[in-house]
């Protein structure tokens, strides 16, 4: 996590109240029964100051969080914010923020769910203070806040402060009785209560005339009245003051802070105006900007004399300058002191550069107008800002550099390129990177040696930026090759440039087919990320499943997509996190192949409902779900689904070629001819592939295949299917090797050649036999059943075939329970042994610890074990079992 | 319809002086008085997009005098 600074979640201290003002507390508390309150006032109306004592004396525990302007990068936002929450409850939604440092970034409802999730189960009623929440205009954070409104756990309450209303739909919280708000009609001073702060408390023995006076002029104003009377105590002629204050037509704010800077000491005009460049201050960081060595008695005088200045912490080491007042001030002194704000805000720079502040020291270097100066400190904190996701912080930093400046800096360049990348503009990105490559061929061989090991670190990164790009575009060589170059040549510190390396190259790989090497870095990929990224781990893992149910070990895989939801599961506390739903989809495929369909639709629902609530991309989950609704015969649903798949993939790219796909199985499924026809006529690319189509398109042109199949066209593409088997099995890709021998099979059988057809699919029963491979025939429907009877007679997994006939028609259980002493044989050992387990009634639980397996895979076995006695309980699969002397 | 750069005329409660150009992106600050006889300041300049509005709408905002009026008095659309 990155370092927060500790007074932006500090609640102002409380001053001693001259004049009670419970109405206004208590009209908090009452708002604590809804969702929100709103404390909407321009400044000046003490909005901070009202709920700092409120935050005192609240029975709830308070998060309280200052913004600032800096606070509009949506990663640096919910950090403070996350920040502010911890102070509650420490180790507050940690796995929550590590969404922003994951590899891809994930979209900011998965973060705010995560950590939904997380109150709701850890924490008891509590409120978050937002204040100054006016300087946040980021749509991202508008957006966000108003999900987190929608989906606020019952025992969490927000209030925002700020000086005009947010942007978010206000009315409808409004009608739902949700909103508390306090404006300024309520906080105005009224007549009694000036009255009795001038006379009653301060003694002021102001006349019923002159204090109409106050009231009109000031109109209850609360920071004018402050200002007034910071004036009018210790003067003799109250009266006078007030006549002329009544007089006067100017702005009344400044009148009155000239009057205040009027009675003041020059040495305190000259401190105020030298440290009004500051957005905060401490004693030592003041006399580093004036030069002088009473900053801090400095402080405390003008604490003392209530100029102007609030404490930001507890200890008395930081204050800031009322903002409005700061304002006024900024005004007023310009036009007294000629001193140059520029050397100000350098030494101001310098300061905080040298205790380690950077991104003050950048903001005052900014101010100063030394771009140099600027560029070097954010050069320094520019790879922090890119591993903890400031994209925009860093994006907005860079703007304010002329080119030629950045172009003189390498290594900011590079993290320029990452932050354009992230951010979805990889079109800007190649002149970035040449210019940083550029810098070093300018230089000669000498000075080349010296700056050895930036310039190999900038050729790494730039060669992985580049790699990016080329798998985006669909290179997968070019990005392989350059990411196997980068992996090559990077330094070991360089782990985050490396593990993104290795990420694009299992990716790469797997789009390739290529499962070996996938596996081997899914695995290094899973291995780094346990260290660091639990994101990167929870994605290699899955991907481990899903390469493992292309290598037809559906057992493994299946275990593998439970281990990642167990995981996912204890991160999110109890609530997997909204990245599990890719293993919720590969438990779903691998339980669609096996024909337990209940078991597929629960997981695809599951799956989609995560990460439907996280705005994940859904496409292929719907399309998923579409194909099991489908074979559980609810054609309506199925149509549902697919039409939510399509509409979720824009035209003309892979996903949209993929789900164009499964949309023609559910057509094959209904033996929709024409529909077919048109659809098959549409599908250019894959018509008119030259050789054998790549991995990534397998899935589209088998289907397309099996329409050709349907439509008699069986020629038009039976070319490639030789060559597909041999590269699926070069590439130990046993799944495809299985499915494209059975449409070979089919379409052997469609042109009559009956042998061949027999001795296709007699090779695919016995790579897929004891593997739990049952939809892949199933969905060829009445063909390949008669081709199945017809293999029964000779083949070595009679069995099996007899399993897969009995899986025929929609797999009702009378049917199941008929065949089913075919099927008893084909328990295997461990099925048998948790059977005899369930025999002797002890809980999943303790034949988990039994057979040392994890409890998911128990009752995974156990639903194998139901699916093949056609059961639907304990006592039944027991009792059928004795009937079949298995026990 | 004032979308581009065009003259903006703000009134403003209470008497503001030349000082505050530079606080307003240096708008012209004139001081005058309501029909009711209460001061107001009126800032004129030209503003080159809503953006640049909406940012010295919200330096007002900041210093918080309440605002009376906002007027687009001459639109640059054409040039």
């Amino acid at each position: 996590m990155l370092s927060l600074l500790k007074t932006k979640l500090n609640a102002p201290r409380s001053r001693d109240e001259l004049v009670s003002r419970s109405f206004l507390l208590d009209k908090l508390n009452q708002g604590l029964s809804g969702k929100l309150i709103l404390v909407s006032t321009p400044a000046g109306f003490g909005k901070t100051t009202l709920l700092g004592e409120w935050t005192r004396q609240c029975h709830l525990p308070v998060a309280w969080l200052s913004l600032d302007e800096n606070d509009n990068d949506p990663s640096r936002f919910w950090s403070y914010f996350v920040g502010a929450v911890q102070a509650i409850k420490p180790g507050m939604g940690e796995a929550a923020l590590a969404s922003f440092q994951s590899g891809q970034p994930q979209p900011i409802e998965a973060f705010l769910i995560t950590l939904i999730n997380e109150i709701t189960d850890k924490l008891t009623p509590f409120v978050v203070v937002l204040d100054d929440y006016h300087l946040i205009n980021a749509q991202a954070i508008q957006t966000a806040i108003t999900f987190l409104l929608e989906h606020m756990p019952t025992q969490m309450h927000l209030v925002i402060s700020g000086r005009s209303d947010p942007p978010i739909p206000l009315a409808r919280f409004r009608a739902s009785n949700q909103v508390t708000e306090i404006r300024s009609k309520d906080l105005r001073f009224n007549r009694d209560e000036i009255a009795t702060l001038v006379n009653d408390v301060l003694k002021l023995g102001i006349s019923e005339n002159d204090l109409e006076t106050l009231i009109r002029r000031t109109e209850g104003w609360i920071v004018s009245l402050q200002m007034a009377i910071t004036s009018m105590r210790g003067r003799e002629d109250i009266s006078g003051f007030i006549n002329k204050l009544s007089g006067s037509h100017r702005f009344v704010l400044e009148y009155l802070v000239d009057e205040v800077l009027a009675d003041q000491e020059e040495d305190i005009h000259r401190f105020l105006y030298q440290t009004s460049v500051l957005r905060r201050m401490t004693g030592p960081l003041c006399d580093a900007v004036t030069g002088r060595n009473d900053g801090r008695e400095m402080l405390l005088r003008l604490e003392k004399n209530n100029l102007f200045i609030e404490p930001l912490d507890d200890e008395g080491r930081w204050y800031r300058y009322h903002q409005l007042f700061a304002d006024v001030l900024s005004v007023q002194l310009d036009n007294f002191h000629q001193e140059n704000k520029d050397i100000l805000n350098l030494r101001a720079s310098l300061w905080f550069e040298k205790e380690g502040l950077l991104d003050e020291s950048i903001y005052h270097a900014l101010q100063a107008r030394d771009s140099e100066r600027a560029a070097n400190l954010i050069e320094r904190t520019a790879s922090s800002l890119v591993e903890h996701s400031q994209i925009s912080t860093l994006l907005n930093l860079v703007s304010n550099l002329p080119q030629d400046i950045i172009n003189l800096k390498p290594w900011l360049s590079i993290c320029y390129a990452w932050a354009l990348l992230l951010s979805g503009q990889p079109g800007k990105v190649e002149p970035v990177l040449q210019a940083a490559e550029g810098r070093f061929e300018n230089l000669d061989q000498a000075l080349i040696n010296t700056t050895d090991e930036l310039f190999v670190k900038v050729r790494g990164h730039a060669l992985t930026i580049r790699a990016y790009i080329a798998r985006a575009v669909g290179d997968i060589e070019t990005s392989i090759e350059l990411s196997s170059k980068a992996a090559e040549i990077l330094p070991d510190s360089e782990d985050t440039a490396q593990s993104a390396n290795i990420l694009n190259l299992a990716i790469s790989e797997y789009m390739n087919g290529d499962v070996l090497n996938s596996s081997r870095y899914f695995e290094k990929a899973r291995e780094m990320g346990t260290r660091s990224n639990f994101y990167v781990a929870l994605e290699a893992t899955c991907s481990l499943g899903d390469l493992q149910f292309e290598e037809a070990r559906l057992i493994q895989a299946a275990e593998t997509h439970h281990h990642a939801l167990t995981l996912a599961t204890e991160y999110g506390g109890g609530h997997p996190i909204p990245a599990a739903a890719h293993a919720y989809h590969g438990l779903a495929r691998i339980y669609y192949e096996r024909n337990d369909l209940e078991e597929a639709r629960r997981c695809a629902d599951q799956g989609i409902e995560l990460s439907e609530e996280a705005y994940l991309p859904n496409a292929y989950r719907y399309a998923n779900l579409a194909l099991i609704t489908q074979a559980l015969g609810d054609e309506t649903e199925a149509e549902k689904a697919i039409i939510k798949a399509e509409s979720a993939v824009t035209a003309a790219t892979l996903d949209a070629l993929h789900i164009s796909a499964w949309k023609a199985r559910l057509l094959l499924d209904r033996g929709d001819l024409p529909a077919l026809r048109e659809w098959a006529t549409s599908q250019e690319l894959l018509m008119n592939q030259s050789e054998p189509p790549p991995f990534v398109i397998e899935m589209p042109y088998l289907t397309y295949y099996r329409v050709c199949i349907a439509l008699e066209e069986v020629k038009q593409a039976q070319r490639f299917l030789f060559p597909l088997i041999r590269k699926a099995e070069t590439q130990g890709r046993i799944r495809s090797m299985i499915e494209i021998l059975t449409i070979q099979s089919m379409a052997f059988l469609s042109t009559g050649s009956s042998d061949e057809a027999v001795a296709a699919l007699d090779r695919a029963l016995i790579l897929s036999d004891g593997k739990g491979f049952i939809r892949t025939f199933v969905d060829f429907g009445a063909p390949m059943q008669q081709l199945l009877r017809q293999v029964l007679q000779i083949s070595k997994v009679r069995d099996y075939v007899q399993q897969l006939l009995s899986a025929f028609p929609r797999l009702n259980r009378t049917s199941v329970v008929q065949l089913n002493t075919d099927l008893v044989e084909y328990l295997n050992e461990r099925e048998k042994q948790i059977l005899r387990f369930m025999a002797d009634g002890l809980s999943n639980k303790t034949i988990a610890d039994n057979l040392y397996l994890s409890i998911n895979t128990v009752k995974w076995y156990t639903r194998q074990i139901y699916n093949k006695l056609g059961v639907n309980s304990r006592v039944e699969a027991v009792n059928r079992a004795r009937n079949l002397d298995i026990l | 319809m004032c979308q581009n750069r065009a003259r903006y005329e703000i009134r403003v409660g209470g008497h503001l002086d030349q000082r505050w150009s530079d606080w307003f992106e240096g708008m012209e600050l004139t001081q005058a008085y309501n029909q009711n006889g209460s001061p107001i300041t009126v800032l004129t300049g030209a503003i080159v997009d809503q953006a640049a509005l909406h940012g010295i709408l919200a330096s007002v905002r900041d210093i918080g005098i309440p605002i009376i009026s906002v007027n687009c008095i001459e639109s640059h659309e054409e040039e």
